[in-house]
């Protein structure tokens, strides 16, 4: 143990931090199957998207107002796509085009906020909530919600999206 | 998974580490369950559909994700084995952390 507390030598804590991040971010499920036993099995993300659609999802939101919630959340949508189908083996037969950043999450349930009840979407993203000086009462918060992100989402739907 | 979750928590509140260190820990683990809903919830896409809308970049739109996604929750195992899935994360989270001796 350095002084710093990391377990490897010369290793300080902030060091630690980015190898643990980086540890974790290798385990990274993408595809989460069951075998006939019923066992979970792993299958790793793939690094890229395909062109055709990349052009098409810049397309898509080329049109929205930079930086807008809108934006950021037709962004995520699309990337959620782009990982299904990608991540299911479905052929797109164009070489893969390589977007920094599209397949490392940003976060695409945050965007749906904090809600107080089903269908009710609230004002405060998720991503507020990684500040730890909100203490961690207010990330279970934001987990115990975003666990219900889903239902979330098709309550965003109900709103015709109205970010 | 809540109690799992609330327990880590309180390990790395109750760590000697910087609040500067703890915003980033828990920064970390966030990502890591945000990253896990996906994958999750792609084995309850129907394929078909998937591979309609992948084939067709004109249906590729905001609301056909919402219908892919509304459709995969519809099924009852969906959110249970998230939240199973979430629990591995978690004690993964933890066992690397400790590694690390950040825990």
């Amino acid at each position: 143990m350095t002084e710093n507390g990391g377990v490897e030598q010369g290793i300080s804590r902030d060091e630690a931090l980015d190898i643990a991040a980086k540890k974790l971010r290798a385990k990274r499920v993408t595809v989460v199957t069951k075998a006939p036993e019923g066992e979970v099995v792993r299958v790793r993300k793939e690094p890229g998207v395909s062109q055709l659609i990349a052009a098409h999802y810049e397309k898509l939101v080329s049109g929205l107002e930079e930086g807008s919630k809108k934006q950021i959340v037709a962004r995520q949508m699309e990337r959620f796509v782009y990982d299904l189908a990608k991540a299911s083996g479905v052929a797109m037969g164009v070489a893969d085009f390589a977007i920094g950043g599209l397949l490392s999450y940003q976060g695409a349930w945050s965007v749906f906020g904090k809600t107080e009840s089903l269908g009710t979407i609230a004002r405060t993203p998720i991503w507020e909530t990684k500040t730890w000086k909100g203490g961690s009462l207010k990330l279970l918060a934001g987990i115990g919600v975003w666990r219900y992100a889903p239902a979330t989402m098709v309550a965003r739907t109900a709103l015709n999206l109205t970010l | 998974m809540e109690d799992k979750l609330r327990a880590l928590l309180s390990k790395i509140e109750a760590s000697d580490l910087t609040d500067e260190q703890k915003d980033k820990m828990l920064g970390i683990l966030v990502d890591e369950l945000e990253a896990l809903v996906q994958p999750v919830l792609l084995k309850y896409v129907d394929p078909a559909k998937l591979e309609a809308l992948s084939t067709s970049e004109q249906k590729v739109t905001v609301e056909s994700f919402i219908n892919l996604t509304k459709e995969a929750i519809g099924d009852p195992e969906a959110l249970p084995e998230l939240s199973a899935a979430m629990e591995q994360v978690l004690v993964e989270y933890e066992t690397v952390m400790k590694e690390g001796g950040l825990l």
